[in-house]
């Protein structure tokens, strides 16, 4: 009698635990997701768009004295432009995100970049060089992915242009697809496995050069896996490159 | 009907989405002047991230290769290009972008494949 009683108890317990445990998991956003809309429309920063110290506004005007306005384009030459760029793709390129508990990485097809989002409770590192895409570190505030990155390469075009001391806030949440008012890109023809969004809203801090914070809200539906590809530029900038030394 | 209207659904895409075409090229087309053309396929190189095409067309000006640029490879598949689908010698026609310094040329964004499949 004693020994039944503890077990349904025990059964009891789990049950609670468990249900508790479904109750306060993070959300899975564990996918491969495809930007289709975005907050303000133009995801690039253009002139009057963001509101630019003088220190910055001559920064992005030494580099466009020496280089021009129509400057060769770094996704033309396939360079990964790293953060913010990566998340602000409007053409098609996908994003594969890996969850696990004290880890996000994000594959981004486009230029091949990865990010390694750090859960852990580690701060950024101290003795770090910069990189375009920077040292990401996050945390989950309820249901919504808080992420921070820092140690970020300088960036001198008027395309989100950035010191070394940047940061980038981005709060990472779900939502369906009846909730966003953004107008979706008629470029993106790809259908969507469900009603689920990813929402990104996206902050550039920079007192440095930006007057104020710059943020764009990117909004992501969730696609087929075979959509993914390996992105191999590169190879075929080599590969003409050699074609053009043919003898 | 439905290859028209999916056909028109691409051109709308291409005539509404020039700042997405801005990571490339905007610089060089207007994506506001679209135009069309038929010609049979010279050199092609599918490639990230862009498309390399040579086109022989036939037009009021004469008979000429002419090169354009397009969609990278990555993107020409999701919207439905597979291996094989095109090749020198076939005829297909083009939506383009036209440069914005009259040249002949443009920015390819959509294709007809000698077997009418579209992407």
């Amino acid at each position: 009698m004693t020994n039944r009683f503890v077990i349904r108890v025990a059964s009891l317990l789990v049950l609670v635990v468990s249900t508790l445990r479904l109750a306060w998991a993070e959300p899975d956003i564990s996918a491969v997701w495809m930007a289709f809309a975005s907050d303000p429309a133009a995801v690039r920063l253009g002139p009057g768009q963001a509101k630019l110290t003088p220190a910055g506004e001559a920064l992005v005007a030494r580099f466009e004295a020496a280089y021009g306005q129509d400057y060769p384009d770094p996704g033309a030459f396939c360079v990964p432009q790293g953060m913010p760029s990566v998340m602000l793709s409007m053409v098609t390129y996908p994003i594969e995100i890996i969850q696990h508990p004290k880890r996000i990485t994000m594959l981004v097809e486009m230029e091949m970049q990865v990010r390694r989002i750090y859960l852990d409770g580690r701060g950024h590192p101290g003795d770090y060089p910069t990189t375009r895409i920077g040292h990401s570190i996050g945390h989950w505030e309820g249901e919504t992915l808080v992420i921070d990155t820092a140690l970020l390469t300088g960036w001198e075009t008027r395309n989100w242009p950035h010191t070394e001391n940047a940061r980038i806030e981005e709060r990472i949440h779900l939502t369906t697809r009846d909730k966003i008012k953004a107008q979706p890109s008629p470029f993106i023809t790809i259908k969507p496995l469900d009603d689920q969004v990813l929402v990104v809203e996206l902050t550039m801090i920079d007192p440095e050069i930006y007057a104020e914070p710059a943020r764009i809200t990117m909004y992501y539906q969730k696609v087929s896996d075979d959509n993914t590809l390996e992105y191999d530029c590169p190879v075929d900038l080599w590969l003409d490159a050699l074609e053009e030394q043919r003898k | 009907m439905i290859k028209n209207l999916r056909y028109s659904i691409l051109l709308c895409g291409l005539l509404l989405s020039a700042a997405v075409f801005a990571h490339h090229s905007a610089a060089l087309y207007d994506f506001q002047k679209v135009a069309t053309t038929t010609g049979v396929i010279k050199e092609i190189k599918l490639n990230n991230p862009h498309l390399h095409l040579v086109l022989e067309v036939t037009d009021e000006k004469g008979t000429r290769n002419i090169t354009y640029e397009g969609h990278s490879r990555n993107n020409l598949y999701r919207r439905g290009w597979r291996p094989g689908k095109l090749n020198v010698g076939d005829k297909i026609t083009i939506t383009y972008a036209t440069p914005r310094d009259g040249s002949d040329g443009g920015y390819v964004a959509a294709i007809t494949a000698q077997d009418g499949a579209q992407f």
